[in-house]
């Protein structure tokens, strides 16, 4: 149903599209005719990424290789898509890897890099797209947090702490945006498949099956729906927030958990 | 037929404002509704509005506090359509007052509508889902659950709901069912309408008066509540359970 979510012709960005969640999102909106703009650092993943979507979805999607922390690196990430696709409706904060283990073991430059990452490349995203999305007359933005914004768990620093900084972000610009019609809402994923779990998979020896591999995750984690999520779950959650049938929605957080996180 | 095609929902205080917009949606799309309401003629109205436009509905007269009815219902509809996969619980009223002048009366009627017709709603629709390992329930919150002047018997019963919707996310969760909460902020409906009433304002100073402390600017209309509804209850929300969404035009909860 691409005409539904009413996306046609929208321009999106996202970062760190080029595996896992990210790369599931940019298929999700591609089908839905969305223009989108991915970047990450490894150029040929995201070439055949941005390639393998453009051919199945047959709308463009443009590859921009940076790493999203570095000087300017945003600067270049939304005048790139602005400049190929004349506009930009649609920001989705998604660039972040998984940081965490004893507090006592870590120092401030892990816990700047990883602010720096989840945190400073993100607002800096949104206040370069804010100014395109604005002179349309709106825009969406999403951030992609983890449950550990809201209920954070041992060893979960520093993520816990960058992803609530993310959870603030979202909820204070849902207000200072609101008169500019810029929706600012925030996923906080639990347990999904993705690349980072997959290679944790692959080093384990012998690497177990995936079907056992995700069953026993979410077995030990308690997750009430029994099974762990998939990406292109998430990239339904995301379109539809996004899509002119989500127009009276902003500043929220939503799990997309399967019921686990204890705080709603 | 859309993305409800071969689904069967089961709707309470379905005859007006937001479930009449949530049936009306739900049928577009393909499901076949059960429009349940206290007053059977607006669920006829709906209903109808449904069938003639090419849908499938039923329409019945349902008092949610009474569980013989509630049972009666959910068994209609599965006789009518076959199975029950949408269980959408509205049905709610207001009895706004100030604590001193709330009477037992007041606080009774609408902790039995909202939160024991959802239970009731929720008991008997399980009934069904459980063997197919396959549910979509959602429940009826209000931005109200976080506390509103003149509303504390409201506002219990629609933080009550909240509780409702995590538990049963948790228990339900193995079979397969989603259950998730929607809270909507000020709506145009019937029941905000009531509200300028008792304050002494005109419908249109009230929405304007609110629209000012709302982020966006103005209030929401039912089709923006009746989208989410229809979000939580489709195929696509598969891994969302347990939440409960604001849909008040601005950052709550």
């Amino acid at each position: 149903m691409p005409l539904e979510l009413g996306l046609t012709g929208k321009v999106a960005l996202i970062t760190g599209g080029s595996e896992g969640l990210g790369r599931a999102m940019a298929h999700r909106l591609s089908a839905e005719g969305v223009r989108v703009a991915i970047c990450a650092r490894r150029e040929p993943v995201l070439r055949q990424a941005a390639a393998e979507i453009e051919a199945a979805t047959g709308t463009p999607v443009l590859a921009v290789p940076l790493d999203i922390t570095a000087p300017e690196a945003a600067a270049r990430f939304v005048e790139a898509a602005v400049e190929r696709f004349g506009r930009l409706d649609i920001l989705i904060n998604n660039a972040g890897t998984s940081a965490g283990g004893p507090f006592d073991a870590q120092d401030d430059a892990y816990w700047q890099g990883d602010f720096a990452l989840k945190v400073f490349a993100a607002a800096r995203c949104i206040r370069l797209a804010a100014p395109h999305m604005r002179r349309q007359g709106g825009g969406r933005i999403v951030n992609i947090l983890n449950t550990a914004a809201k209920a954070p768990r041992p060893e979960s620093l520093p993520t816990a702490a960058a992803r609530a900084a993310g959870l603030a972000l979202t909820k204070a610009l849902a207000h200072e945006y609101a008169r500019d019609r810029i929706l600012v809402n925030a996923v906080c994923i639990g347990l999904v498949k993705s690349m980072q779990w997959e290679r944790q998979r692959l080093a384990q020896s012998p690497p177990p099956p995936p079907e056992a591999f995700y069953a026993q995750m979410a077995a030990r984690a308690g997750i009430p729906l029994g099974r762990v999520g998939e990406a292109e779950e998430l990239a339904d959650l995301v379109a539809f927030l996004v899509s002119e049938r989500a127009a009276y929605i902003t500043g929220v957080a939503i799990n997309f958990d399967g019921g686990r996180c204890p705080v709603p | 037929m859309g993305r409800f095609a071969g689904r069967v929902a089961f709707l309470t205080g379905a005859g007006r404002g937001i479930g009449a917009a949530t049936a009306r949606l739900l049928a577009a799309q393909g499901a076949a509704v059960a429009v349940t309401d206290r007053d059977l003629e607006p669920a006829q109205e709906v209903a109808a509005a449904i069938v003639s436009a090419g849908g499938r509905a039923l329409a019945l007269p349902v008092d949610v506090t009474d569980a013989g009815q509630v049972e009666a219902a959910v068994q209609r509809t599965v006789d009518t359509f076959g199975q029950l996969d949408i269980l959408v619980a509205l049905a709610g009223i207001l009895r706004d007052n100030l604590l001193f002048r709330l009477s037992e009366d007041d606080w009774d009627s609408v902790i039995a509508t909202h939160l024991k017709g959802s239970f009731l709603a929720a008991r008997a629709a399980q009934r069904y889902m459980v063997p197919r390992r396959y549910g979509r329930m959602v429940f009826l919150s209000s931005v109200s659950a976080l506390g509103n002047r003149g509303q504390a018997n409201y506002a219990a019963a629609k933080a009550g709901l909240q509780g409702l919707t995590r538990t049963l996310a948790i228990e339900l969760g193995p079979f397969g069912i989603t259950v998730n909460a929607v809270a909507p902020g000020f709506i145009e409906t019937r029941m905000t309408r009531a509200t300028a009433e008792r304050l002494g304002l005109s419908f249109e100073e009230f929405k304007a008066q609110a629209a000012q402390t709302i982020p966006l600017r103005r209030v929401g209309q039912p089709e923006e509540v009746a989208h989410v509804i229809a979000f939580l209850a489709s195929d696509e929300a598969s891994y969302v359970s347990g939440q409960v969404i604001y849909v008040a035009g601005g950052p709550r909860g």
